[in-house]
């Protein structure tokens, strides 16, 4: 059994490596493009009222209220159809990023919140403008408070990606359905899989461990 | 125009009849189970011997780190090659319920904290013993307590029902995705599948404002 494990791990390594970087490239580009829509729609989310405020929240609460697989297959399915051809990858990391986006916005949101008002009516006292009381107050500090948070999102990317499968990309479970389909020996090609993912995640958390401990002494 | 209405009729109607109630009993049963293996996980995550502890700590970490969907294939997978023969439909409700059992673990963990010592004290001092403590005393009370997040969590379990049409059971993204091949429009079939979540989602966050209301009043 032992060897036969070993065998199977060692004939099958490469697909899972492939799929990982797959999954590892797709969590990262999107997790860059969410931090921008989070803190774009997190802005709005703080300091509109009017219509566009009332977009960035029905925007937050469509995508927290929906599930994940359905946004990916409106976007898979859908996008095709307004004439905009991409790619399944390209396909799955819209739909990443648009997701993990809205979860961000309500950080940076509850980041701004975060902030004492008379700090805020400090920097209007002493002349910034609204541009440069974002920049140069609100936003640096709220960045150091919402970054264990924006780490769980990392988490929680790196297992969404996981159904970036039903897509057909080639990512870590899609690998383990390759491998399965190929060996006949499906339980153990998931199981292995998601190994791969709690080493990875492990790792992470991890990294965000000794991160919020180093902005703790920061402060 | 008359077109469009067409379409809406033929994705709406399997999409009610089917995919609704199937997946409001696929999110309610597992609920059930789950908020069963969250207290024992709870009382476990709180006991004073260690190896328990360890247990319902492993637990949590596991499902926390590790996507769904894999649990999904596992227990797909997983239960044949045990010789456990079961169908789909209870393979999906016993995922989902283990997967949400780790939450709401997690959940009646930090709710039994906020217990008082004195109450447990009070409790032992009146003879109950150690069953009758955590029955009647402990976790009626913590449940009180951790209402609001148990419903969050809720809403987190009914969206990732979702994720069960990939072993065949017949709930909204599977109707969905049956419909867009008969219908040949995808944009509309998944836009009425998100309204269907929503609404379902909004219900649970009804019963989550309304229970913190209760829970407000009755603790004062």
């Amino acid at each position: 059994m032992d060897s036969m494990l070993i065998r199977f791990v060692t004939r099958n390594f490469r697909f899972y490596l492939e799929g990982l970087e797959t999954a590892l490239s797709a969590s990262i580009i999107s997790l860059l493009f969410a931090l921008i829509i989070g803190l774009v729609v997190g802005i709005i989310r703080y300091s509109h009222k009017g219509i566009l405020g009332t977009i960035a929240k029905i925007y937050v609460s469509a995508i927290r209220n929906t599930p994940l697989l359905v946004q990916l297959y409106f976007v898979f399915f859908g996008l095709p159809r307004l004439g905009i051809v991409l790619s399944a990858f390209q396909t799955g990391v819209i739909g990443l990023s648009f997701n993990s986006g809205a979860y961000i916005a309500e950080m940076v949101k509850a980041g701004f919140q975060a902030i004492p008002r008379g700090q805020i009516e400090a920097a209007e006292s002493i002349g910034l403008s609204v541009h440069q009381r974002f920049r140069l107050i609100l936003i640096p500090q709220a960045a150091l408070q919402i970054v264990p948070a924006v780490g769980g999102q990392m988490v929680q990317l790196i297992k969404d990606t996981c159904l970036l499968s039903l897509l057909a990309i080639t990512e870590i479970t899609k690998a383990a359905t390759e491998v399965g389909n190929k060996t006949y020996m499906f339980l153990q090609a998931f199981l292995f899989a998601g190994i791969i993912y709690l080493i990875v995640n492990m790792l992470l958390n991890i990294a965000i461990d000794l991160f919020e401990r180093k902005i703790n002494y920061a402060r | 125009m008359n077109d469009f209405l067409s379409t809406s009729l033929q994705i709406l109607k399997p999409l009610l009849l089917h995919g609704f109630p199937n997946t409001f009993l696929l999110s309610v049963v597992p609920l059930f189970f789950s908020l069963i293996l969250g207290i024992i996980g709870g009382v476990l995550g709180n006991s004073k011997i260690s190896v328990l502890r360890v247990i319902a700590k492993i637990y949590v970490y596991l499902f926390r780190n590790i996507p769904f969907l894999i649990f999904v294939y596992v227990a797909y997978y997983g239960f044949p090659y045990l010789g456990v023969n079961i169908p789909p439909l209870t393979t999906a409700v016993v995922a989902l319920a283990i997967n949400h059992g780790s939450y709401m673990t997690e959940i009646m963990r930090g709710g039994l904290n906020t217990i008082r010592r004195e109450q447990i004290e009070a409790s032992a001092s009146i003879g109950l013993n150690i069953f009758q403590q955590y029955s009647l005393v402990i976790i009626p009370q913590t449940i009180m307590e951790v209402a609001p997040s148990i419903v969050g969590q809720t809403i987190l379990l009914v969206k990732d029902t979702s994720i069960i049409s990939v072993i065949g059971i017949s709930e909204l993204t599977r109707i969905g995705r049956q419909i867009t091949m008969l219908t040949n429009s995808p944009f509309l079939v998944f836009f009425y599948v998100a309204v269907f979540y929503y609404v379902l989602c909004f219900l649970f966050q009804m019963l989550s404002n309304w229970s913190e209301a209760k829970v407000k009043k009755y603790i004062g």
